[in-house]
This record gives structure tokens, C-alpha cells and sequence, in this order.
């Protein structure tokens, strides 16, 4: 059963009396449950739109998106956002840590804000379950500034992990690491959306990052730009 | 997935806080200029109405003051407040000549002298103003220990003043000298203190009064020394010791070398009898001509309250420039609080575009950025309330270090 189906898709960034439009058109894509896709290309080839799609930020002007049985061309921009918070986790390059909070605050943010999750014994587990995997226990107080790069990145994982979503999309999650750390942070990753079913949509430039992958697309195929 | 319903209010609050405490000195330094901003004008008007309130209260209460012509401003505020001491000026014999007139009734006041306490301090000396009994019954002065001077070295100090003093009845002050090299003139003379007033009106409680002839021993015209009442004016060059403190045993061998009526006073206050109509009419041909009566053009009667409401609606149209001033810092401040939250929410514009990637409504992050801005405000409205609120509980002290 697909976790992502898009067919006919059409988006386009800029306006009609711009001098150069960007046109990204995707025919066809089905991405099943469970599979973990590693989306490639030249930068500006959509990859980052594509996963704006896929979590309903952005609204193509054709074509059809479903995620998780649930058509997002057809939600509202309210029930779009709530889907989001619920059933995608997202992990920045920049891992967008809020400096003000601690570790353990940016990881229940999302709970914190939402008028709809709460935090109770089950998430209460759950935080305990992969503040542990993630190897953060003890560094659960400090504030961003004071982890370093991997640890930020840890952190921002138990962030998109913990209200246990179905769909895990990562926008280059390791451009910011070096080889070592990019290492650790994939096994991790790899390793926590195995072992809690998820499906993984990460976009990289990494190529030696692909055998982690069961499915790599490339962007290239679906670059356009008019003249 | 625990799903609940709930507002966005409190958790952005809450998350405001946060913001605010992780970057305190920022938000410390916007809430003190904005505070700042709030507090000072309003501070200046507090003042200035508390200024005027005191000025015109004892003004009012001062139907006529009578003193030697020159600045009525001078005279009135050193002769009603005691803002400094006063050498212009009157005679005893002016005095009494008004008295005949039988307008009404008449008190002394000689104001050339200042006081200080026993041991050598930094404070600035308080007025010693020499006076009849007349003047306490006049402000409704009575002591809350001891009794009000009678005798010659006796003085009566004001509740602030003996605070400041740190005396009390039976304890000695000092009058503080005018020329420290000429001894002729004047010179220190002990005080014992017989009584402390109860709270009065600013000016009597931080002054300290004696009699009119304790004035005069430390202006040099009435004195003692050793030999009894020899009438030698040089007494003190012939080498006789000259008495620094009037006690029971000398009392008696002071005396004066000249009629007191040519002794300096340096004002009168006149109090019309009744309210009648020829009363306020003296008052009026008095306050209004400035020529008193038979006391020649040297002389001048004022109304202080008319004096003072002419130095209040100066003040209040200096005011006006403070307003326009606070008006013009409350904008500048108006728009550098725009500039400085709309730079911090510019520079912040990704860490908002995050928490809506992650689905946190639009309106929890507007919540989020409107707690901010209202908790700074009200932290500055608290900051700017608090001031106010000590300004108003140590209103005497403040008054006092403006000069009222």
C-alpha cells in the first residue's frame, strides 16, 4: 500500500510576466510504506518542493497528492497544517533548533504549541524511549548553543519522532555534518524509522549516503524551465 | 496519537516567556525605556502638582508678608518657605509702627541664620529662623515634646529637622556661623532644644526656631560676657571672653548696646483681624500697590499667594516644554520600539517559518509575538507604575531635593 501516490502533478514558482519561470512536473510517483527514498538532483530541480508537497505546505496548481490514504489537494490549509503536525516529521539541514529553549523543550515544542496533541504517559514513554535511542539523556538541559552539530541534529530528530508519524520527511539532514557525525545521524535515522515502520523521504546531495536507501530518484528527470 | 482540544493562548505565552528570559538584557533594556518613557513626564506632572500643592497651601495660608523692597520672589519664598536665609533687611521699629496701625496681628520673623547639628557633618546646614509665639499659634505649630522657646538660647525644632539632628529636648545644636574670621558679626552660638513640633507643613518641619532676641545674640547685637552688662561695644576686642552658650547662670548678663528698635528683622507677616470687609481691604491696597503703610517706599507688602501663582504659571508654562518634550521622546520611542521588534521578528522570520513547517497555526505564532510585545509593555507599565509609587511615598524627599 503506498504511503505517497501523486499523479499529474504541476507546480510552478514564480508569475506569468516574470522573466524566467521554475516548472517542476511530476507524472507519476508512488512511494509504498515502510520504503525509505532518497530524492537526488541538481540544486533547483524541486527537490525541497517536492517535499513542501508531500507535507502540504505548498498546493500544486494540478495534479493529485495523497499521502497516507488522504488526498491534500482536497484539505483545507487548517487541516493541511494539523495533518502535518500529527503524521509527518520533518528535520531540517539546519536542524532549526529554537536557541531559547532547552533540548527537552525543542523536542516537546511541537506538543507545547499544538492546540490538539498533548503530552501525556503514552508520549511521556515515547520521549523517554528515544531521548535514549538518541543518546541524549544527559544533555537534555542544555540549550542549543551549547550541543554540538550531531547532538543538535539528535535533537531535531526526537522533535519529528516523538508524536510517532507515519511519513518522516528530512531535507538534507546532514548537509550541515561531517563524515563521521553524517554517519551516526543516518544509522540513527535509518535505524528509528525501521524500527517504528516509518516511511523515510530524505532529500540529499550525498550519494554515499544512497545505500541506506531502498529507492533513490532523481530530480533531473523532472526539471523543466521554460524559455 | 493524543489528540485534545486547547488554546493556542497559554502554550504561546508561555513560549513568550521563554523568548523574553533567554534574552534578558535585551528585554530588561526595552522595558526600561519604555518605562523610562512612561514614568518621566507623568513624574514631572506628579512633582509639579505636588510643587504647586505645597507652595499654594502655605501661600494661601499667609495673607500678607512685609519686608524690605527688592525681589518678591526672594522674599516671599525665603520668608514663607525658608528656602535660604535672607539679609535684606526690616527694624524692629517697623514693627512695632505697623502694630499701632492696629491692622492686625503681626509676626516677626528673622531669618539670617542657619543651623546644624553638634557634631560636624556634611549635611547642609536647616533654616534657624527666630520668630514670636505668635507664629506657632499662626501655623497651628504645638510641640509633640517639651514646649515651644521662651527664653533667650532656646530653640524649637521641627519633627524632620530633629530626625536629622538626631535630637532630642535637653539635647544642643549649633547656629551656624555667617563670617567665621570676624566675631563681631556673628558667631556660633549653642542652642538647647526644648521642644520638638509636631508634623506641620514641609517648611516648619525641617526648620529649626528660637526667639527673636537668640537671633539677635548671634548677630552680635545682644551678647554676654564675663563682667556682667558692661556696655562696651568693642567688649569682645578688650579681651573679655564672650559667652558661646546661654545657660541659667548667664542668662541674665546678656544685653543689647543699642534700642532694640533700630535690631533687624527680616520680615513680618501680617494676619488682617477677621475676615471683615476692611480687613481684606487693607490686604488688598497692600498686596496690590505694594506701598505699605507709613513704612516708606523701602519697604514692600506682598500677598504670596498672588507671588506664587505668578511663579506657578511660569512653572506650568516651562511645563508645556516638558510635555511637547515627553510627547516627542514617547514617539522616538514609539518608533524605536517598531524598529526593534520588527528587526527582531525580521531576524526571527525562520524560526516562524519553522514552527508553521512543523503545523503550528499562523495564530499561535501571532499570539506568540503579540505575548512578547505585551509582556514587555506590561513589565514596563509595572516598572514605570513602581517608580511612580516610591516617587509618591518619598514625595517630601523629592520635593526637597528640588528645593521645595
Amino acid at each position: 500500500m503506498e504511503m505517497i501516490d501523486i499523479r499529474g502533478l504541476e507546480f510552478r514558482y514564480g508569475s506569468a510576466l516574470s522573466d524566467s519561470q521554475f516548472r517542476l512536473r511530476i507524472p507519476e510517483l508512488r512511494i509504498q510504506r515502510r520504503e525509505k527514498v532518497a530524492v537526488i538532483g541538481p540544486s533547483g530541480s524541486g527537490k525541497t518542493t517536492l517535499i513542501y508537497l508531500v507535507a502540504g505546505i505548498l498546493v500544486p496548481r494540478l495534479g493529485s497528492i495523497v499521502v497516507n490514504g488522504q488526498s491534500i489537494t482536497a484539505l483545507s490549509e487548517k487541516q493541511r497544517r494539523r495533518r502535518r503536525l500529527e503524521e509527518v516529521g520533518f528535520v531540517f539541514q539546519e536542524f532549526e533548533l529554537l536557541e531559547y529553549l532547552t533540548a527537552k523543550e525543542n523536542i516537546t515544542l511541537p506538543n507545547d504549541l499544538s492546540e490538539t496533541l498533548v503530552f501525556n504517559s503514552e508520549t511521556q514513554a515515547r520521549f523517554d524511549q528515544i531521548v535514549s535511542d538518541c543518546g541524549l539523556a544527559e544533555l537534555l538541559h542544555r540549550y542549543p548553543d551549547q550541543l554540538s552539530q550531531g547532538e543538535k541534529q539528535r535533537v531535531a530528530l526526537c522533535r519529528a519522532l516523538l508524536n510517532d508519524p507515519p511519513l518522516f520527511i528530512a531535507d538534507e539532514p546532514t548537509g550541515n555534518l561531517d563524515s563521521k557525525t553524517t554517519t551516526q545521524i543516518m544509522e540513527l535515522l535509518v535505524d528509528l524509522v525501521t524500527r517504528n515502520d516509518q516511511t523515510l523521504l530524505m532529500v540529499t546531495h550525498d550519494p554515499s549516503l544512497l545505500p541506506y536507501f531502498d529507492r533513490v530518484i532523481d530530480f533531473s528527470d523532472f526539471l523543466e524551465e521554460d524559455p | 496519537m493524543n489528540r485534545a482540544s486547547r488554546s493556542h493562548a497559554l502554550p504561546a505565552l508561555r513560549l513568550a516567556w521563554k523568548h523574553l528570559r533567554h534574552h534578558r538584557a535585551q528585554s530588561i533594556i526595552l522595558v526600561v525605556c519604555i518605562a523610562l518613557s512612561l514614568f518621566l513626564p507623568v513624574a514631572v506632572r506628579l512633582l509639579t502638582f505636588y510643587y504647586d500643592q505645597v507652595l499654594t497651601e502655605r501661600a494661601d495660608a499667609t495673607p500678607l508678608v512685609i519686608g524690605a523692597a527688592g525681589n518678591r520672589f526672594d522674599l516671599v519664598l525665603k520668608s514663607i518657605y525658608f528656602s535660604s536665609p535672607y539679609d535684606r533687611n526690616i527694624r524692629k521699629s517697623d514693627e512695632e509702627a505697623l502694630r499701632k496701625k492696629d491692622f492686625g496681628r503681626i509676626i516677626p520673623l528673622h531669618l539670617r541664620h542657619q543651623a546644624q547639628a553638634m557634631q560636624a557633618s556634611e549635611d547642609a546646614p536647616t533654616a534657624l529662623i527666630g520668630t514670636s509665639p505668635a507664629y506657632y499659634a499662626f501655623r497651628n505649630l504645638k510641640p509633640a515634646s517639651g514646649r515651644l522657646p521662651t527664653l533667650l538660647g532656646e530653640a524649637v525644632l521641627g519633627s524632620a529637622a530633629a530626625v536629622r539632628f538626631g535630637v532630642g529636648v535637653g539635647d544642643s545644636i549649633l547656629s551656624t556661623p555667617k563670617a567665621i574670621y570676624d566675631l563681631e558679626k556673628s558667631f556660633q552660638l549653642k542652642l538647647q532644644v526644648v521642644g520638638i513640633l509636631q508634623e506641620g507643613q514641609l517648611a516648619d518641619n525641617r526648620s529649626v526656631f528660637t526667639t527673636v532676641k537668640t537671633a539677635w545674640v548671634m548677630d552680635g547685637y545682644y551678647h554676654g560676657h564675663e563682667g556682667g552688662s558692661d556696655a562696651d561695644a568693642h567688649v569682645r576686642s578688650t579681651g573679655k571672653a564672650v559667652y558661646q552658650e546661654i545657660t541659667d547662670a548667664n542668662r541674665d548678663q546678656f544685653h543689647a548696646h543699642a534700642g532694640t528698635d533700630q535690631l533687624p528683622l527680616t520680615a513680618m507677616i501680617l494676619v488682617p483681624h477677621g475676615d471683615s470687609a476692611d480687613a481684606r481691604n487693607v490686604n488688598l491696597i497692600l498686596a496690590t500697590t505694594h506701598v505699605n503703610v507709613d513704612l516708606a517706599d523701602t519697604h514692600q507688602a506682598i500677598a504670596p499667594s498672588e507671588v506664587i501663582s505668578e511663579l506657578m504659571h511660569r512653572i506650568f508654562a516651562i511645563r508645556k516644554f516638558f510635555d511637547a518634550h515627553a510627547i516627542l521622546v514617547g514617539l522616538a520611542t514609539c518608533l524605536f520600539l517598531f524598529l526593534v521588534f520588527s528587526l527582531s521578528f525580521r531576524i526571527r522570520k525562520r524560526e516562524f517559518e519553522t514552527l508553521y513547517k512543523m503545523g503550528i497555526s499562523k495564530k499561535t505564532i501571532r499570539a506568540l509575538l503579540g505575548w512578547e510585545v505585551s509582556l514587555i509593555l506590561i513589565a514596563a507599565i509595572v516598572l514605570a507604575s513602581g517608580c511612580l509609587g516610591v516617587l509618591m511615598l518619598f514625595q517630601p524627599f523629592f520635593l526637597r531635593w528640588i528645593g521645595v
